[in-house]
This record gives structure tokens, C-alpha cells and sequence, in this order.
């Protein structure tokens, strides 16, 4: 939590910033389920008109390791977009104010994260929700990632290597952090090296994550923020899509559902309609097994936190439970497809 | 007669659920860890009674194929495979269980890689036998997690 000196310094910063002759700040509170930030609420008086805000904090360890830098300038990608997604008011690289770095953006209130892994999310409104947040995943690839605030902290990958730039990374992820040997992981990484994915339609802005849990809607059907821009990265839009579609984000529908809201095939014509890109179904299972091997990368690196001692927040005990088991399983499951023995 | 871990699991998850997460604030901090902390009862509740069991059959079963692996063309792994092939859990601690079956399946992972990496008929059975092992323990280890 945000001690008090922390709060007037925040405050005095903010003032700066905004140019502002008084700031006061009350309400101040912690939200949970930042697994990469520590994500704080606050309300503002800004010369006597009321703000609602955003502080996101760089925690002593985290579920995802990222730079704020980059999650800043993918929000501010999406300034003035079809995607919703909250004014981003202020990086701060200086750990001297609150202890840590940080970043600043306008709070979007009357929304509600629904858990992935909640059964009634979204009550009667899901298929209107799962309309929406298919309409903005095809926006988010459609958005110029050559010209956008994202690629001039991150560059533009090469569209021929964008699949093994990412392999890459959470392969390292996986071998640094497991604490025993992990040989599903294994196969599956050697299975993503030997059948690479044809190069991208053209390179895209990639959120990362994703899914529901990461998007606010307003309990009346309507998809109000898309947030959690920290692992965004330029690359091929059939990432985001698989990740989306991964069954650990599906609020554990039993009917198959497109991350448990709609009809795939209604999922991916809204993301072709609104990306512009066609769907290639041949890519996207390499991108389906990539995305069950990134959050096994997570869940092991989350646990491995929890383990070392260094985060004792219980979301990270958990991550190392259900999460590994059911990405072990997909896994599996995937890479056993057609496998038959020999007589 | 005395609780079982899992009914004690579970009944810690209850009493998290119904008695003490409806008396805090919507806005506490704390409410989200206390419906993780109930999440992972139930969870562990599953688990504490079968992990035993995962891990000796497991355990038997990498080491029988080690030990025809090791009769197969198999180059320099051929004596780990032997000498693994032969090894066995000192005692049923749950520790002790996964010490051994993580060396199992350290020397499963350059195994597989081989046999990955040949053609021959030994090479395509000998990674369908590992496929089968790797998915009845992904399957033994699968859990059911609460709606959340």
C-alpha cells in the first residue's frame, strides 16, 4: 500500500505535471489482481475538479516481468481509437516518489473485470460482450504499428523472425524459472522450432493478454475499457487471437465457446472484418500451442516468485495449481493429436 | 476416526466462502486474497490425498521405459538410462517422491529429444511410450478448479 509520504509526494508530482495550483488526493486503494502492477485508485481534486486516476507500480516481483515504459506507449497507441482504452497521463522512470517506478492514467469508472475463470461472467450481456471484444481485438491489429507511440519504445520486429522473437522469449522464461524439469514444455518447444508459422499478413500491434479479465464492461452489455497493456508488442495479430482463444481464459464454458462468450466462427469473421486480415488456420495452430506455452511460461514464473520468497501475494501460489496443470494438459493433448503406435 | 485432509481442506474453503469473505468490505484488498486462499484449499484438497499415488506410478513407469530404452540404440544416454532404470524412491514422502521424479524426468526430456530426432521404428515407438506417460500425468495432475 501507498504509505502516506508516498501520497504527498505522488500528489506534488501530479500537481507538476498537471500544471495545477492545488491537488489533493483521498480515496486511495489498492485493486487486486494486478499481476504484473500494483494498481492503486485514487480520486484527485484537480483546482477544485474532481479526477478519477490510475497509479500502476512496479511491484517486488510480479507475475509478468515488463517494462512500464512499453505498457505506457501502448495505451497511448490507442489514444483516440475505436479500442477503448484509458487516457494515459504520465510516466514516471524515478523510483525517489513512490518507491518504485510508475505510471499514471485516468481511472474509467462503472466498470467491472469480470475472472476468466468465473462461469456467470456477464450474465445475459455475454453475447453482446463477446461481440464487442472481438470487434476491438480485430481494431487493435488494424492500428498502424509502424507509426504507433508502442513501436518507437519497442522498434518493429522482422516479420520473417516476429514468431522466434517471441519463442525465444518464453522459452528463456521457462528454463530460468522452472524449479523442476518440465518435459511437456520441453517437446512443445522443440515441436514450435521445428514447424514455424508462415511470416505475418503484416505486422500488428499485439495487447498480449488479452482476455477476459483484462476488460472492463459496464454491466449493461457494454465493453468499456480494454486494459493490462504490459506485455504489448509488435508482431503477428494471430498471437493475440490464439491467446484469446486459449481455453484457460474460456470462464470455463463446457460448450466451446469463443473465450467462452460466442461462436468461433463468429469470432474470427469479427476479427478478419475488423483487422483486415484473413484468417490462417495453419498459422493460428502454431499460435494456439505458442499461446498455451506462453501461460505455462507464466504460471512457472509466478510460482517460481511465490517459491523464492519473493511475492507472497496468493495469486501467485495459485498460478502454480490449476494454471500448469491445465496448460500441461492442453499441451498434451495437442501434441498427441494423430500420434498413433506403431504395431 | 479423524477428518480427512481434504474434508479439512474443504471445510477451511467453506468456512472462507461463507463466514468470513461476506463480512469484508467489497473494496478491501484483502477480500481478493481471502477467495484465493479459499480457491487454493480447494484445490490442494484434491491433490494431498492422490499426490503420492501420481508420483510412485509415475515414477515406476519412466523407469520401465528407461530400462527398454536402454536396450535400444540410444548412444551416450544408454548408461544413465541403465543406472536410472534401477533406482528407486528411498521412502513415500511426497518430497522425497518428486526429488527423484524430477531426476526421472530430466533424463526423460534428452530421451525424448532423441527419439524426436531419429527415424528409425524404435525412434517412433519409443516416443509414442514417452507421449503415453507424459499424458497420463498430465491428466493424474489435472485439477478442478472452483467457479471464481
Amino acid at each position: 500500500m501507498l504509505t502516506p509520504d508516498e501520497i504527498t509526494r505522488l500528489a506534488q508530482h501530479l500537481a507538476d505535471h498537471l500544471g495545477a495550483k492545488h491537488l489533493h488526493v483521498s480515496n486511495v486503494r489498492r485493486f487486486h489482481g494486478g499481476a504484473s502492477r500494483e494498481t492503486y485508485g485514487l480520486d484527485v481534486e484537480v483546482d477544485g475538479i474532481p479526477r478519477g486516476l490510475i497509479v500502476r507500480r512496479d511491484p517486488a516481483d510480479s507475475l509478468i516481468d515488463t517494462e512500464r515504459a512499453l505498457e505506457f506507449a501502448a495505451y497511448r497507441s490507442f489514444a483516440d481509437s475505436p479500442v477503448p482504452v484509458p487516457l494515459a497521463i504520465c510516466l514516471v522512470e524515478d523510483s525517489g516518489i513512490i518507491g518504485a517506478p510508475y505510471f499514471v492514467m485516468e481511472r474509467i469508472d462503472g466498470g467491472q473485470a469480470e475472472s476468466a475463470f468465473n462461469s456467470e461472467a456477464y450474465g445475459e450481456h455475454r453475447t453482446a460482450i463477446g461481440t464487442q471484444f472481438f470487434t476491438h481485438l480485430g481494431q487493435i491489429a488494424a492500428v498502424d504499428a509502424a507509426a504507433s507511440p508502442l513501436a518507437q519504445v519497442t522498434g518493429m520486429p522482422d516479420a520473417a523472425t516476429c514468431w522466434s522473437d517471441q519463442l525465444a522469449v518464453w522459452e528463456k522464461v521457462i528454463t530460468d524459472d522452472a524449479v523442476e524439469p518440465q518435459p511437456i514444455a520441453m517437446a512443445a518447444i522443440r515441436w514450435l522450432k521445428r514447424t514455424p508459422p508462415p511470416p505475418p499478413q503484416r505486422l500488428s500491434i499485439v495487447h498480449g493478454d488479452y482476455r477476459n479479465g483484462n476488460v472492463l464492461h459496464d454491466l449493461a452489455g457494454r465493453l468499456i475499457a480494454v486494459l493490462d497493456w504490459e506485455m504489448a508488442h509488435i508482431g503477428d495479430a494471430h498471437e493475440d487471437l490464439a491467446w484469446a482463444l486459449d481455453p484457460m481464459w474460456n470462464l470455463q464454458d463446457g460448450e466451446g465457446r469463443a473465450a467462452g462468450l460466442i461462436l468461433r466462427a463468429d469470432a474470427i469473421a469479427l476479427w478478419e472484418q475488423e483487422s483486415g486480415l484473413g484468417f490462417d488456420a495453419a498459422a493460428f495452430v502454431w499460435w494456439e500451442m505458442f499461446a498455451t506455452l506462453k501461460g505455462l511460461g507464466i504460471w512457472i514464473s509466478a510460482a517460481r516468485a511465490f517459491i523464492d520468497g519473493k511475492n507472497d501475494d496468493p495469486i501467485l501460489a495459485l498460478s502454480g495449481t490449476f494454471p500448469l496443470a491445465r496448460a500441461n494438459l492442453l499441451l498434451t493433448e495437442r501434441l498427441t493429436q494423430g500420434l498413433r503406435a506403431l504395431p | 476416526m479423524k477428518p480427512t485432509m481434504d474434508h479439512l481442506l474443504i471445510s477451511m474453503a467453506t468456512t472462507i466462502g461463507t463466514k468470513i469473505i461476506p463480512e469484508m468490505p467489497e473494496t478491501s484488498y484483502a477480500l481478493g486474497d481471502a477467495k484465493m486462499v479459499a480457491a487454493l484449499a480447494v484445490l490442494l484438497a484434491q491433490e494431498v490425498d492422490r499426490a503420492a499415488d501420481v508420483l510412485v506410478r509415475e515414477n515406476a513407469a519412466i523407469r520401465a521405459l528407461f530400462a527398454r530404452a536402454a536396450e535400444m540404440p540410444v548412444g551416450p544416454l544408454r548408461a544413465q538410462l541403465a543406472q536410472a532404470a534401477v533406482t528407486t524412491d528411498a521412502n513415500l514422502r511426497v518430497s522425497v517422491l518428486e526429488a527423484a521424479n524430477a531426476e526421472l524426468r530430466a533424463l526423460l526430456i534428452d530421451l525424448h529429444a532423441l527419439a524426436e530426432a531419429r527415424e528409425a521404428n524404435w525412434a517412433v515407438r519409443l516416443d509414442y511410450r514417452i507421449w503415453m506417460i507424459l499424458k497420463q500425468g498430465a491428466q493424474d495432475r489435472m485439477l478442478v478448479l472452483p467457479s471464481m
